[in-house]
């Protein structure tokens, strides 16, 4: 029951973490009106899962490894942009504030910038959700598994959701300033996560070369362990990446939180930071 | 304490799907080392091995029938050298899942590579004849 119950939660949450943020990001700048159009796509995206999940069973068996390696090497690499994107966009509004911070701030959001987001959260939940339908029914379909794999990946499953409500709780509740801050900080470390994740799918898909143990931390904290769990659910926490994955992972994370941590503390002020 | 009878109606029906619609893989049971074209090959995992861990076949086509016996988390990854062939990921205790590969002559080894799992000998050599 327990490793049904870590692997779910591990899964649930790389989903669950986004759309909560994003959900208190539209709340906060203000675009409260575009919260249904994310649950729509939450919910397709879902609806898609289920279906994508149980054509495959029914038809080939199980998806080839290799499609299923590069499409989640895609959908990383897509959230990445859409987060950095997100990133300096919320860096650029910060810098636009003048005067006391409002509550929240009021932001015209393009139609654009609108699908974008959506498609982030429509992306992120696909990603999961088929794996998840797929891993359901080899639960139900496997003789030595009864109710309690199933229950544990079930409550698994709903202490992801949980923990991205109580995200999105938080979100709405801080002070503006607090939030931009974390939760630019937040985001780009799960962006680096996502980026060393890609590198590894990619790399399972045969597309690039990416071997060898650039260190292992297995014993010392698995992301089979539960927390270890979390933090592979939330930041890509891997014990035992490849080199590759370490250098893009840092490649990412060096840059980018220089640049947000050069510019100030938090990711606006009033006057640009000195030369 | 609940007993085992009763999943969602959602999932019988998808079982019932799923029991009218599949290919007869068979029973899992005590494994086979040895496989044709198109044939299943049984392997159980548990702590820290494979069963069997060595296994003989013909190139082709060829599906294996994983089941987890132990009480940890595994994978079931073919390797050809450090060259990633397919995989089985998120095996809980329990669970059986089948991989579906198309192998060419060669020497492959099936490894998990979770943390500290491989480490433990969690091995086995797979030897494909032309």
């Amino acid at each position: 029951m327990v490793p049904a119950f870590l692997l779910m939660l591990r899964e649930g949450l790389e989903a669950a973490l986004i759309v909560g943020i994003l959900a208190a990001y539209l709340v906060r700048i203000g675009r409260r009106d575009a919260l249904p159009k994310v649950w729509a796509g939450v919910v397709a995206a879902l609806v898609l899962s289920v279906a994508v999940g149980i054509i495959v069973v029914v038809t080939i068996g199980d998806l080839p490894g290799e499609i299923q390696d590069t499409a989640e090497g895609v959908a990383g690499l897509l959230a990445v942009a859409v987060l950095t994107w997100m990133l300096f966009w919320m860096r650029r509004q910060g810098r636009a504030l003048k005067g006391e911070l409002e509550h929240n701030v009021d932001v015209a959001l393009t139609t654009g910038s609108t699908a974008a987001l959506v498609g982030l959260a429509f992306v992120a939940v696909v990603r999961e959700g088929i794996e998840t339908v797929l891993f359901f029914i080899a639960v139900i379909s496997s003789a030595g598994t009864g109710l309690p794999v199933f229950g544990g990946a079930l409550v698994g499953l709903a202490i992801a959701i949980g923990i991205g409500v109580a995200i999105f709780a938080y979100g709405v509740r801080i002070n503006l300033r607090r939030f931009f801050t974390v939760t630019g900080t937040v985001l780009i470390f799960v962006a680096a996560g996502l980026v060393a994740f890609s590198i590894h799918e990619f790399g399972e898909a045969g597309v690039i070369p990416n071997s060898g143990v650039a260190f292992n931390f297995g014993g010392i904290l698995s992301e089979t362990d539960p927390l270890g769990s979390l933090l592979a659910g939330l930041f890509g926490y891997r014990a035992k990446p490849t080199p590759l994955e370490v250098v893009g992972y840092l490649a990412y994370l060096v840059p980018v939180l220089t640049v947000f941590v050069l510019d100030g503390r938090v990711p606006f002020r009033r006057q640009p930071a000195p030369a | 304490m609940l007993r085992r009878a009763r999943l969602p109606l959602a999932s019988v029906l998808i079982g019932g799907v799923l029991a009218a619609c599949s290919s007869g893989s068979g029973t899992p049971g005590p494994s086979s080392g040895v496989g044709g074209s198109g044939q299943v090959v049984n392997v159980q995992t548990s702590e820290f091995r494979f069963d069997p861990s060595s296994i003989t076949l013909p190139a082709g086509k060829v599906t294996f029938h994983v089941r987890n016996v132990g009480s940890a988390e595994h994978e079931f990854e073919i390797f050809k050298g450090e060259e990633a062939v397919d995989e089985i990921e998120g095996l809980v205790p329990g669970l059986e899942k089948d991989l579906t590969v198309d192998l060419p002559a060669g020497t492959y080894s099936i490894e998990c590579r979770l943390p500290g799992h491989l480490e433990q000998g969690m091995k086995a050599t797979l030897t494909v004849t032309p």
